[in-house]
């Protein structure tokens, strides 16, 4: 075992104490923004910082597969003691299964303390927590593809408007008689009744 | 009668309208000394500090090396610097002596510690670490629980005791930090360790330089 010459100096990860959690419960088929996480290059080294989604902590609640969160930066570059936030959106699929989830962000140094025997790496984690309620109910036509969806639609609308103009259009006649007045003034008297089709005047 | 209703209506209006341009004009002038006072009289900003809220954990070793390599059989056996085989031993610091590795907690945290993989350097065949006790990640297939072929345990020590079971690649509790053995570090604890490498009954690649990477991992309480 031989490795490069020994150096003086440090390498250190910190990321926040406080959890990473949503305050609402997340719904099936919909993404959300988390709340940013932060971090700090604690050693004297530069630093290269991975972030990965991991099951540390112990705990009640599901595994958060690392597929539903998305990192701002998946790899973020900080000089000695520079601190940093990284923006985390949380998707989660329309197959996701209800109730509490429970997982770990961590973040790893990359930087390693060189040495002649072994390399030595830090790493932090702070939990990542939330709840997942059904999404929105999927409908009736949830199923049927959009561009079917969209003909059905058509062809519905097409059908109310052949009822409607066949069964519920009236016309209405308006008919005009002349009445003679004792003092032989001429009065129209006009007089609308529905029901036929056509118009008489 | 309207007309005269109608007109101390717009009296009254114009009486308001002049109020509210009145106090518009007193408090943009108001707004002006502040910043004016503030440009005059220095910085208006202060610096406040305040406690840690990071979890961390920062790990350091000057000078550290496998110095004391022993073991194996002619014509594998180790030397002072190179790993023999088969179970050669190799030590950074010694039990009861020196531990090199100083590893320096941030705020109250669990710390974890895991090993990768020996990687040669010739990209060739890889030692797997191995562990020696009844709960195990990977399991040593070597007799009296010794790593076997294409395995290594690497355990760690410190002035307390010293881990019998080895690392894995799944980050555990590390034991050795504290005298407890709860792996439970209080705000800004320091402590060192070291490490012994027994290397396997025999390794598939002929690589004579590996790279092993410790980590240590500070996480929640839980």
């Amino acid at each position: 075992m031989t490795c490069p010459a020994a150096a003086e100096g440090s390498v250190g990860v910190g990321i926040q104490e406080n959890p990473v959690s949503l305050q609402k419960a997340a719904k099936a088929g919909q993404t959300y923004t988390l709340p940013a996480v932060h971090f700090a290059n604690t050693g004297t080294q530069d630093e290269s910082i991975r972030l990965r989604v991991e099951r540390i902590s112990d705990g009640k609640g599901r595994v958060v597969p690392a597929t539903w969160i998305q990192f701002g930066s998946t790899q973020i570059q900080l000089s000695p003691h520079q601190e940093t936030k990284v923006s985390i959106h949380l998707v989660v699929p329309d197959t996701a299964r209800t109730g509490s989830y429970l997982s770990d962000i961590v973040a790893i140094g990359s930087a390693v303390v060189p040495s002649k025997a072994a390399d030595f790496r830090p790493a932090a984690a702070t939990k990542l927590e939330f709840r997942v309620v059904p999404g929105p109910s999927p409908g009736l036509f949830a199923s049927v593809p959009r561009p079917l969806r969209v003909v059905i639609l058509i062809v519905l609308l097409a059908l109310l408007l052949y009822i409607g103009n066949r069964y519920f259009t009236r016309n209405f006649t308006v008919s005009v008689r002349r009445k003679k007045k004792p003092d032989g003034d001429v009065a129209d008297n006009l007089d609308g009744t529905g029901g036929s089709r056509g118009a008489n005047v | 009668m309207f007309d005269r209703v109608f007109r101390l209506g717009v009296n009254a209006g114009l009486t308001i309208l002049a109020v509210i341009v009145v106090a518009a004009v007193i408090a943009v002038a108001q707004i002006k000394s502040i910043a004016q006072t503030s440009a005059r009289g220095g910085p208006a900003t202060t610096n406040l500090r305040v406690v840690p809220t990071m979890r961390s954990v920062t790990v350091s070793a000057a000078g550290v090396d496998f110095s004391r390599c022993h073991h194996g059989t002619p014509p594998r056996r180790s030397t002072t610097l190179a790993l023999g085989f088969p179970y050669g031993h190799c030590y950074i610091g010694r039990q009861g002596k020196d531990y090199p590795i100083k590893i320096t907690n941030g705020l109250e945290a669990r710390i974890l510690v895991g090993s990768s993989n020996a990687v040669p350097a010739d990209g060739g065949k890889q030692w797997v670490p191995c562990m020696r006790g009844a709960r195990h990640v990977v399991a040593c297939a070597g007799p009296g629980k010794q790593p076997g072929q294409d395995q290594f345990v690497i355990e760690n020590f410190s002035r307390y005791t010293q881990n019998k079971f080895g690392l894995s690649r799944t980050m555990l509790c590390d034991g050795e930090f504290g005298p407890s053995g709860d792996c439970i570090a209080t705000t800004g604890q320091v402590e060192r360790e070291g490490v012994v490498l027994i290397g396997p009954s025999k390794p598939d690649d002929n690589s004579t330089t590996w790279t092993v990477t410790i980590t240590w991992m500070a996480a929640p309480l839980s």
